[in-house]
Order: structure tokens, then C-alpha cells, then sequence
């Protein structure tokens, strides 16, 4: 009988463990390592008060650093040379970042999986065959053989490491971030080329629009006619960033390449590949404000740009000081270096430049005598490298992947039942050594330095605004452009004519660029940067609206300070509203309204245009803009094959037709027995969309924009709500300045007045700490929500101090490897 | 005093133990505590509870007490940052309630309890049951 109890007792502890070791639950963890306070989730529960070490240690320091961080959580750098603050800038940034980091670069790298197995549906596992497939970390490791051969770059990204490496190494499990612990693995130590692969990661995200496969799809559909206006080159009411009056140098002017004469794009095989395209709500905010123009007689900046909204927020604000250079701004978590900020003498930010820089080639392949594509009158050879991603759990899957001259062979037979091979030709395989630009950038101190930093920067291309002490404000479109005939990349081209390759690049000086225009300012919001008489060709997704509404403000004459500057970055404006809503109002048949009809019809009527929070007109006219959208286009194209894959025409190009046609073929729509003309499109919509928000929304205090949008700024694993924020109360939307969208908006805004007084103000949705145990973890989104900026702390010299606002020094001593 | 010397020294090796090995060394010492004290039946403390219930309540409260502490300074520290996520993470609840710091707490030190109570209840059984 004792032994009885004993057994009993003993199955009972050992059935304890085994739940704990294997819960029945989703998680990868072992529950009892999890509550265990010595090393589980309470281990990252930090202590609110914590304060830095008083000293530490760096490997490969040469001198000393003194490192500030300040209430905010923000790392001010003090070292006497770019490597040594490369050192503690990669040290800071993985105490706070570390999982971030990794987990980014692995996206990069097609290397998911192994963190979280192949998904649901293998889902993980096809983000992963595209990233490889793509050649993101083919395109990497090109670059960064070249990165790491130069003098200045390549002992930074060492630099950067070893600061990384040093954080791990003295890691302990217990200590590692709670994501790890979550999904149960461990981080790996950090190499140079991850950088290479985030500078690349961040072109995917910037430069991988290509609407090619749709494109030609569109044309063999729809026929040359009906493609050019449903997809117009230029949109008649661009305002372009360089400003249209601007004399091209024709002379100097590499000329265009002509129009190959077997090029007939309407002729391809029809493709099942479908492309994933970008956020079309990537995209941002930039202006530049002389000093003639500006309340302080000295240059104004102000830079937002507009992403994906995560925590831990993609930037992580630094402090940068080494003899010569004073810098502050915002880096990316990987990445060394200022892409966004301010020095003593310069100012600087970016906004996506949009035009397509990837293209698609069809092949045609031979495997005997052996693998092979043709092109021009022979063939060439196709290289194969097989890539294995690891399963988490266990298991392998290998994808063989073909290289052209062109680039990978992306879809064929094995991804996406493309049975037409199709390479891709993408301006991000080049390489390049963005690094060095921003190094150059960040320590410039005038329009040369500037223009000569620029000269190392190809990809992701951005409009770089500039602003420097001395007077001089510009806007550069700098990337490495390929030099196009017309419609070269608009369409899938033919891989075996030698004709429709790559002929040749666009000279950088012959990039769009403006130095001190008459007006006293500069702006770009990702509209199309040149007028029609830039001497080159290039297509893309361009936004008229913002850049339309900043250079309505900016034009007005008005002398502007810092706070115009930051009320212009949270300007809710609408320019697509205030185009058409008159229109569509116009079209309306007031004798039939019911009541609801009659009081949103009254709303709208005084509606300032304004995406305001606390109004309700916002809620009408975008629930009615959707519909019309919608009622236009979506029955025409969903009559086209399933597998061909399309893109709806932009909202820009849909309003000019609105306005522009009161009978158009699309207006047609069968189920709704409309015959073509838009009264009775408009009159539809306007119907079902009262019918549809008094239905859903009886109480008209939710018909509040506020209510209608909210913003979610989700954990970067995009499946933990438990450490995101959402149902934010913001006020703007996407095509508006204030680019607030459900998960996008503006990362981080930022004004800087130049200056013998410099000042720089910023905000960003997150908090600096990557830890959801910090409080520094998302303390800023709340002053973000409510149009908040802080004044940033530019810390003149190592020694200077704040009254009531505490911060900590730490001395970093070299240490011998 | 048997018992809370009990306790102590579970409490005091665990906390030992741990700085060392994972969770599971909690059991082990709970139940190397319970088999070198396993008693007579005769000396009885708590009425006529017997041993192996004894075992049982002094392995629970050292772990208990142990993490319980433990985590309500850490919480406390924490100023109750974490706590709530890591209750909404495991309930899947759109907003953490009010009590979810103290449900954390609880959980953690009756997760621990059962660990070291378990553990001494079977070592103190093995122990009589070798002594016959």
C-alpha cells in the first residue's frame, strides 16, 4: 500500500513536468522555464527605475566613449572616431532592439521558417521562396563583398558588429528578449552582411513595385485604348517635386534608346504569377523652407516618412558626436549610421521616389544538351543554386532556383505554376554602398558634401531633402536609374531579345534635382518628380495629392516658423475630397432623399475637407468614395480570368474620369441595371452607403472618424495583440499629409530649424525600448496620437546637462580582444 | 519547528538550486527535503493530518512563498508593466483586466507550490514506504 502511495504521488510529479515541459497548448515554450522567475517572462520584467551600468565594456574600442541616455531613453554617443561610435551605436541598439534586429534580417534572408515553421497553409514558407527567389540575400552578398572592401564602410559594419556581439556575448538566457523566449530559440551572433541585407531589405520594401505582369495582362484585356486611360503615364494634375519650370541640358543628355522593333508586349503568354506588391500607403513627406521664407531667417526642414506601423517602431532614435561632427536623428536597427536627422550644419530626410526599377523578362528554356535560355541568335547558360530552407521542428524543403544574366529566374513551374519561366532584372541586385552615403550624408557640412555623398547611393532611390546653416536648401532624386526607352519595364519584356536588356544608366548628375528655386522652398510627397520635359523615360506609382496640398501651403507667402512646419505635417486636408466631392454632390437628386439621406447630404455639403477625428464627414465620404470605387471597377475586372492577376487603377486616375466623363463604358455595372452614365452611379452609391452606416451605426456618435478609422500599431510578429496598440484615435488618412492610416502613417516626424540656435523636434509611434516590459516600450505613441513633438536634446558637448530631467552617463573603456 | 525548518530549507536550497539548473531542481531538493525528513507518524503537528499531507503543505508554502515574493517584488518594480500582457498573451482577452498583475502573481506561486509540494509529498512517501 505505501508503495502504492508512493507510485501515485511520484506519476502525479512526473505527469506536473511532463505538462509543463509539452502544455497542451499553441506555444513553443516550456511553461514551467516561462513562470520561473529566474529565467522565464518575469526576467524582462524590468525595473522601472533601471538605471545604466557606470561602466562597460566594448571589444576593439580604441579610445574611450562616454555614452548619455536620457529620460527618453535616447543613447547620446560621445567617440572619438566614426568606428568607436559605430561600436556602441551597435552595443545600444541591440540592448534595445535585439530581437528586432534579427527577426528583420531572417525576413530578408528567406529565413522565417526557421523560427516559425512553414505557417498555416505553408504561408511562411512561400514568404520565404519569394524573398530568396527574389535574390534579396543573393543581391546582399554582392553588395556587401564591395561594402566591406572599402576603406571607410567596411571596419564601421565590423565595428557595428563587434558593439552587437558584445551585448550578446554577455547575455545570459534568462536575459534574452522576451520573443525568443516566446518562440523558443536562441539569437546567433551578428555578422557585416546582416547590415548589407537590411540596406537590401529596405529597397524590398521601397523599390519593389512592378506592375509589369499586370500590366500586360491589362493591355491583352482591355486593348491599347482603353490601358493608356485606365493607366495614364502622367496625371494631368501633378505638381511635380522638381519644380516645372526647370531647363533640361539636352546636350549632355545620354539619348534614349530607341523602341526595340520586336517589341509587342500585347503578344506574351498569359501568366498565372502573381507579384506581391509594397503598401501602396509606403510613402512620405518632405520639405525644405529658405531663410528668406522662414521666421528664423534660417532654414527649416521637416521630414516624415510614411510606413509600416510596428513595435518596436523600425527607428531607434541616436545621438552621434566624433570630433568634427555632431549628429542626431534616426537609425534602423541593424544599420549604422543617421538616415534621417540633423548635424550642427546640414539637415536632411527622405521620401520614396516610387518609379519602377524592376523588371520582368519571359524565357525560353532548354535543358538539353543543358540548362539553358535562348537569347539573340544563340544560347546561354543557366547556373542553378538550390536553396534549403530549414523547417523549424525538423525538415527541409529545397527550392532550385535558376540564375540568368538577368537575375533569378523568379516564377516558373515550381513557384506559382508559372509556366513560362520569368526572370527578374532588378535595380537592387546591383551593388552598391548606401552606408557610405549616409556616412558621408551625416557628417556633411554643406551642398558638396551632400551632393557627393549622394554620388554612393543607388537603391532604394529617394528624394533627399536638404537644408544647410549657410543658406542653401535643395531636393536631389538620387538612385541608380536605368536609362529606358518608352515603356521599357511596363510591361513583361522578351528575355531572348538582346534589343529589350538593359541598355545603359542615366548619368547621376542628369537625376532630378533642384538647388535654392525662387519660391524659397522645396517639397516631395512621392508624386511624379519631373514635369514631361525631363529628357528621360520612367514610369511608376505616383501620389498627386500630398505633394499638391504642402505646395499649396508652402506657396501661400507666408513667413514660416516650426510650428507651421509641424502644423503642415499634421494637415488632414483631402485633395481627392475637396476634387470630387463637388462632383459627385453635383450629381445628386435631392427631390428623392429620405431623411438619413437629406442630413448626410447637409454634412457633407459644409464639410471643410478636413479628415479631422472629431467630425463625422470623413466617415460619409470615404464609405461613399469606396462604394463608387468599388461599384466602377470591381464588376469588369472580376469578369476577367481568376488567374490572370490585374491592379485597379489608381484613386487619382479614377477621379479625373469622374470628373472629366459624365458617360463611360465602366460606369456599366449589370446586377445595378446601370446603363453607363454616372448620375446614376453616383445616386446608387450614395444610397447604399447611408443605408449601409444607418444600418451598422444607429448612434451617429459612431459615424466619428475616430471611431470609423483607428490606428493599430501591431507587434512586428504581427500576431501578438497583447504587446501592440490598437483602436488608436487618429486623425488623417493615407493620401492626406497626416498619412495616419489603419496600420501605416508617419514613422517619425521630424522639424529642424538650422541655425546659430539649432532645434529639432520628432516624435515617433513606439518607444526606444524593444522590450514590452519596459515603459519605454511604447511611451511615445500617446504625445504621437495627439500631434505631440519633443524637443530633441542635441547635446553640444559630452558634459552638458538638463535641470529635472534625468539621464545617465556610462564610460566605455577599450577593452583588448 | 520540523515543519518550518522544512520549508526554510526547501525554500532556501531551491532558491540555491535554481541559480544553477532550471525550474524542475525545485522538485528535486522538495523531494530530497521530503525523503531525508520523512517522520514517524506518531509525532504529529497539525492534528491528525498524515505525514504525506505534512510534506505535501511544507513543499507548497516554500515554493509558494519562495516565488510569490519573488515576482510581486519583480512586479512591483516593474511597476506592473509586463504583468498584464503576458496574462492577455495567455488569455487571448482584447484588454487586460484590472486584476490581471495579481492573477499572474497567484499563478506563478501556485505553478511553483505544486512543483515543490508534489515533490516533497513523493519523497516523504518513498521514504516510508522504504522504511516499511
Amino acid at each position: 500500500m505505501r508503495w502504492v502511495k508512493f507510485l501515485v504521488s511520484l506519476l502525479l510529479t512526473l505527469g506536473l513536468l511532463f505538462l509543463l515541459e509539452r502544455p497542451p497548448l499553441p506555444v513553443n515554450f516550456s511553461l514551467g522555464t516561462f513562470f520561473n522567475p529566474q529565467q522565464g517572462f518575469w526576467q524582462n520584467a524590468e525595473p522601472v527605475e533601471g538605471n545604466w551600468a557606470d561602466s562597460l565594456d566594448i571589444p576593439g574600442l580604441k579610445s574611450p566613449v562616454k555614452l548619455v541616455v536620457d529620460e527618453r531613453g535616447v543613447p547620446h554617443i560621445f567617440a572619438q572616431s566614426m568606428t568607436d561610435a559605430a561600436a556602441v551605436q551597435g552595443y545600444v541598439t541591440a540592448r534595445d532592439r535585439l530581437w528586432q534586429m534579427e527577426f528583420q534580417i531572417m525576413a530578408a534572408a528567406g529565413r522565417l521558417t526557421e523560427i516559425v515553421g512553414e505557417g498555416p497553409g505553408g504561408r511562411v514558407l512561400e514568404i520565404d521562396r519569394t524573398a530568396r527567389r527574389k535574390g534579396l540575400a543573393w543581391a546582399a552578398e554582392r553588395s556587401c563583398e564591395y561594402v566591406m572592401q572599402h576603406p571607410e564602410t567596411g571596419p564601421i559594419l565590423e565595428a557595428y558588429a563587434r558593439g552587437i556581439n558584445a551585448w550578446i556575448d554577455q547575455l545570459d538566457p534568462s536575459q534574452y528578449p522576451i520573443e525568443y523566449k516566446l518562440l523558443g530559440y536562441a539569437p546567433a551572433k551578428w555578422e557585416p552582411l546582416n547590415t548589407c541585407l537590411l540596406v537590401k531589405q529596405m529597397a524590398n520594401t521601397l523599390a519593389s513595385r512592378a506592375s509589369d505582369i499586370d500590366y500586360t495582362h491589362a493591355l491583352k484585356v482591355w486593348g491599347r485604348e482603353t490601358f493608356d486611360l485606365l493607366y495614364p503615364e502622367y496625371s494631368y494634375d501633378n505638381d511635380p517635386i522638381v519644380p516645372a519650370n526647370t531647363r533640361w541640358n539636352r546636350r549632355i543628355a545620354s539619348p534614349q534608346p530607341p523602341v526595340p522593333q520586336d517589341y509587342h508586349p500585347d503578344s506574351l503568354l498569359e501568366m498565372n504569377a502573381v507579384l506581391e506588391q509594397p503598401d501602396k500607403n509606403n510613402g512620405s513627406n518632405n520639405w525644405v523652407v529658405a531663410g528668406k521664407r522662414s521666421e528664423t531667417g534660417y532654414p527649416l526642414l521637416a521630414s516624415d516618412p510614411h510606413l509600416g506601423l510596428t513595435l518596436p517602431s523600425i527607428w531607434y532614435e541616436v545621438q552621434l558626436s566624433i570630433p568634427g561632427s555632431n549628429m542626431y536623428g534616426v537609425s534602423i536597427p541593424g544599420s549604422p549610421g543617421i538616415p534621417i536627422g540633423f548635424n550642427d550644419s546640414i539637415a536632411w530626410g527622405e521620401t520614396n521616389a516610387g518609379k519602377d526599377v524592376m523588371d520582368f523578362y519571359q524565357l525560353e528554356i532548354r535543358h538539353d544538351p543543358r540548362p539553358q535560355y535562348r537569347y539573340g541568335d544563340g544560347w546561354k547558360n543557366l547556373t542553378l543554386k538550390e536553396e534549403v530552407h530549414t523547417l523549424k521542428g525538423g525538415g527541409q524543403f529545397v527550392d532550385s532556383v535558376w540564375y540568368t544574366d538577368y537575375g533569378p529566374v523568379m516564377f516558373d513551374e515550381n513557384f506559382q505554376q508559372q509556366e513560362q519561366p520569368l526572370a527578374v532584372r532588378w535595380i537592387v541586385h546591383e551593388p552598391s554602398n548606401e552606408v557610405l552615403a549616409f556616412l558621408r550624408l551625416s557628417t556633411g557640412k554643406n551642398y558638396e558634401d551632400y551632393t557627393s555623398a549622394l554620388s554612393y547611393y543607388a537603391s532604394p532611390a529617394q528624394n533627399f531633402a536638404f537644408a544647410s546653416a549657410d543658406g542653401d536648401i535643395a531636393i536631389w532624386q538620387q538612385g541608380k536609374y536605368v536609362n529606358r526607352w518608352k515603356e521599357q519595364g511596363k510591361f513583361v519584356m522578351d528575355g531572348a531579345d538582346p534589343e529589350q536588356a538593359w541598355q545603359g544608366f542615366i548619368p547621376q548628375e542628369q537625376n532630378p534635382h533642384a538647388l535654392n528655386p525662387p519660391e524659397g522652398y522645396l517639397a516631395s510627397a512621392n508624386q511624379r518628380v519631373t514635369s514631361a520635359q525631363y529628357p528621360y523615360y520612367y514610369t511608376g506609382r505616383f501620389d498627386p495629392y500630398r505633394g499638391r496640398r504642402i505646395n499649396d501651403l508652402l506657396g501661400t507667402g507666408d513667413t514660416i516658423g516650426v510650428k507651421q512646419m509641424q502644423q503642415y505635417q499634421l494637415d488632414n486636408f483631402s485633395v481627392l475630397a475637396a476634387d470630387l466631392l463637388p462632383t459627385l454632390l453635383g450629381d445628386l437628386d435631392s427631390t428623392l432623399f429620405s431623411e438619413a439621406e437629406r442630413e448626410v447630404y447637409d454634412i457633407l455639403k459644409g464639410w471643410n475637407y478636413m479628415y479631422d477625428r472629431e467630425s463625422v464627414a470623413p466617415t460619409l465620404f470615404n464609405s461613399w468614395w469606396r462604394n463608387v470605387f468599388v461599384g466602377i471597377w470591381r464588376d469588369e475586372f472580376d469578369k476577367v480570368e481568376e488567374s490572370m492577376s490585374l491592379t485597379y487603377p489608381q484613386s487619382s486616375t479614377t477621379v479625373r474620369i469622374l470628373r472629366d466623363s459624365v458617360r463611360f463604358r465602366f460606369y456599366k455595372h449589370e446586377e445595378e441595371r446601370w446603363q453607363g452614365d454616372r448620375q446614376a452611379v453616383v445616386q446608387k452609391t450614395f444610397t447604399n452607403m447611408v443605408s449601409q452606416l444607418v444600418d451598422n451605426y444607429p448612434n451617429r456618435e459612431d459615424w466619428l472618424w475616430a471611431k470609423r478609422k483607428t490606428t493599430d500599431i501591431n507587434h512586428l510578429s504581427r500576431s501578438l495583440a497583447a504587446f501592440s496598440r490598437q483602436g488608436l484615435p487618429t486623425s488623417g488618412n493615407g493620401g492626406i499629409l497626416n498619412a495616419t492610416g489603419r496600420t501605416h502613417g508617419p514613422s517619425w516626424r521630424m522639424v529642424v530649424a538650422l541655425g546659430p540656435e539649432l532645434k529639432g523636434y520628432g516624435v515617433y509611434p513606439g518607444g526606444q525600448s524593444g522590450n514590452p516590459g519596459s515603459p519605454l516600450y511604447d511611451n511615445f505613441v500617446d504625445d504621437w496620437v495627439e500631434g505631440n513633438y519633443y524637443t530633441l536634446w542635441f547635446m553640444k558637448t559630452a558634459n552638458e546637462q538638463r535641470e529635472n530631467k534625468p539621464s545617465s552617463s556610462v564610460y566605455i573603456r577599450p577593452k583588448s580582444e | 519547528m520540523r515543519f518550518l525548518l522544512r520549508i526554510l530549507l526547501i525554500a532556501g536550497l531551491g532558491f540555491l538550486g535554481l541559480q544553477f539548473y532550471d525550474y524542475w531542481i525545485l522538485v528535486v531538493v522538495a523531494f530530497a527535503v521530503g525523503l531525508l525528513m520523512s517522520q514517524r507518524r506518531k509525532r504529529r503537528m497539525f492534528g491528525k493530518n498524515p505525514p504525506a499531507a505534512r510534506a505535501f503543505l511544507a513543499g507548497f508554502l516554500a515554493i509558494a512563498l519562495l516565488w510569490g515574493i519573488w515576482v510581486f517584488m519583480i512586479d512591483g518594480a516593474n511597476a506592473h508593466t509586463l504583468s498584464p500582457k503576458i496574462f492577455q498573451l495567455l488569455t487571448s482577452m482584447a484588454e487586460a483586466p484590472s486584476y490581471s498583475s495579481w492573477a499572474m502573481i497567484s499563478l506563478t506561486a501556485l505553478l511553483g507550490g505544486l512543483l515543490g509540494g508534489l515533490g516533497a509529498m513523493t519523497g516523504n512517501l518513498l521514504g516510508e514506504a522504504v522504511r516499511g
